[in-house]
């Protein structure tokens, strides 16, 4: 084809309509995007309105790195008082939505203490922000945030949906349709009262696992993971993150000592995070793991212990690829920090 | 029959997409469970449908065949992408509400399907007329069906409390899958007894005026 005959033919004309269309769009999109953007600050507003209905005073607390603000469920991504009520008012990112995280304010209700400090007394409401891949958000109602929030007391974890393998109905679940994402709204939630509750006693919880240098902690609940060290037989309760659709498990691991090497000598399964009876059935036999070195779990899922395909071949993948793979993170996390366990004494837990 | 009258009973009951047709599933089950996320969800099609209707069918003659579909979902994003910033800049509560599935709107198949069915062989008046009518079908059809969902499984409309008694599984997809089912078995039922009675209403016109005929 010549050049000139390029520039007859269909194929030119086809491109230059293609563009032409896109430039037009691209150019109409970004005017647009120029005119109806949502800035910071009517988001802000917008949300204050949802919460109080009104305009309220408030103070942003601008320094929050002395501060615990990511959790092992959330992450503190605002924090104001507001100064009409005196209560707080949180802007907290919510983990283990379905697609992904959502993106909540929550005002923390304060009051007097026994001693006169002010400390957290409840939640009296939450207002959605951004739940950026949460299909039916729009399942979760009003009603369901408040009944959330009338949930929400201090140093008491609130489920919303299910967070441990329940899909019932209960006195403090909240059935909607949209579980995952109650369950990520129940994050934040939780999230929003510990960060204040932490704040307002002014204290800066260690990080225990990390600080003391614990390996592979990704999928390990920090705050509801302990163990005994009994002349070198280390036994861990461990209660993971749960992974994808599998929920968090719990369970005891021994660990022992053979030749000279950190072994398992026992798993038991205290809680399954299955979601469905089927996965139990064809989950891995955790006592297999008996004997097994921090070798065969690295073998298995590589160095950064990554969850391998679900129909991959290894030992794990058995039709519970998800929820076995909770219990071998689990096992290398006893394995890996043996030693650790030996040296430092726990002491009562990650905050 | 007028075109126009034809063109709009045809997208609102013969031809209804949702409940004839059968397109347009996804959001249809994903929203039914709240009467308001349905009706807003619909009216966001009817702007999106007539719209698109209209450009693809201005823009017929120009864009060559070969690429009409690569251009139509252009044209169909860029006014979904507009009616996202529309929606969340003055409508946020529903933005929200309506989550993921405003996004899909651009591979809604009712939207696709009108411009390649009709907008890119009719003009553009009829292709405005065509999709406001099978938009309004739509939002019809998700309205009512939402109302259903919403007074079994919440027991509310419209987000209203009208009574305590619910049944749990009509506020989850399950229970709107069964509702959209069963909303399709009574439709098709009552457009058959509608083509019904028609038909043996155009025969007996046709043996009278026969009759009449050998009579004279």
């Amino acid at each position: 084809m010549t050049v000139k005959g390029f520039f007859k033919s269909t194929a030119f004309k086809c491109i230059i309509t293609l563009l032409a269309i896109l430039l037009v769009c691209g150019v109409f999109l970004t005017v647009a995007n120029g005119f109806l953007q949502v800035s910071e600050e009517e988001r802000f507003d917008r949300a204050i309105k949802k919460l109080y209905g009104k305009d309220v005073t408030v103070e942003r607390i601008e320094d929050l790195s002395d501060q615990k603000t990511s959790f092992d469920y959330s992450d503190i991504l605002e924090a104001y008082k507001v100064t009409d009520d005196g209560n707080y008012l949180i802007k907290a990112e919510g983990k283990e939505g379905f697609g992904g995280t959502v993106t909540c304010w929550v005002v923390v209700e304060t009051g007097d203490g026994e001693n006169g400090a002010k400390v957290v007394t409840g939640v009296k409401k939450i207002a959605i922000e951004k739940a950026s891949g949460e299909s039916y958000i729009g399942n979760v109602t009003e009603d369901a945030l408040n009944r959330l929030a009338e949930l929400a007391a201090p140093g008491k974890e609130i489920e919303g949906g299910y967070k441990h393998g329940s899909r019932e109905d209960g006195d403090d679940k909240i059935p909607t349709g949209a579980s995952f994402s109650m369950r990520a709204i129940s994050n934040c939630v939780n999230g929003a009262m510990e960060f204040t509750q932490n704040y307002l006693a002014g204290i800066v919880p260690p990080d225990f696992y990390p600080d003391n240098g614990f390996i592979y902690l990704d999928l390990i609940n920090k705050d509801e993971t302990s163990y005994v060290n009994n002349d070198g037989v280390v036994t861990y309760s461990i209660t993971t993150m749960g992974y994808k659709q599998a929920g968090a498990f719990v369970l005891t691991i021994e660990v022992g000592e053979t030749d000279g090497v950190a072994a398992i000598n026992s798993v038991t399964l205290v809680t399954s995070g299955s979601t469905a009876e089927r996965y139990n059935e064809n989950m891995y036999d955790v006592s297999n793991y008996n004997g097994k070195y921090l070798q065969y779990f690295t073998d298995m899922l590589g160095e950064d212990l990554a969850c391998p395909e679900r129909n991959s071949g290894k030992d794990i993948s058995t039709g519970a690829t998800y929820s076995n793979y909770n219990i071998a993170y689990a096992c290398a996390f006893a394995l890996a920090n043996y030693q650790k366990c030996l040296e430092i004494p726990f002491e009562g837990g990650n905050a | 029959m007028n075109k126009y009258k034809k063109i709009t009973l045809d997208g609102l009951l013969f031809q209804n997409p949702t409940l004839m047709l059968v397109l347009g599933t996804c959001p249809t089950l994903g929203l039914i469970s709240s009467a308001s996320s349905a009706a807003g969800m619909g009216l966001t099609v009817v702007v999106i449908l007539t719209l698109s209707n209209m450009l693809i069918s201005l823009f017929r003659k120009v864009i060559p065949n070969e690429v009409r579909i690569p251009c139509y979902i252009v044209i169909i994003a860029t006014l979904v992408t507009f009616a996202r910033m529309l929606l969340e800049k003055f409508v946020p509560d529903l933005y929200e509400s309506l989550g993921g599935f405003l996004a899909l709107i651009v591979v809604n198949c009712i939207i696709l399907g009108r411009a390649e069915a009709f907008a890119n062989k009719h003009n553009v008046l009829e292709s405005a007329v065509d999709g406001l009518a099978n938009g309004f079908g739509f939002t019809a059809a998700l309205t009512v069906m939402g109302i259903v969902c919403e007074f079994l499984g919440k027991g509310s409309i419209f987000g209203a409390k009208i009574m305590d008694f619910k049944i749990g599984i009509f506020a989850t997809p399950a229970g709107s899958f069964i509702i959209f089912g069963l909303s399709i078995a009574v439709f098709v039922y009552v457009m058959d007894l509608f083509a019904k009675k028609k038909r043996v209403k155009e025969n007996k016109l046709s043996r009278e005026t026969l009759l009449n005929r050998e009579a004279a």
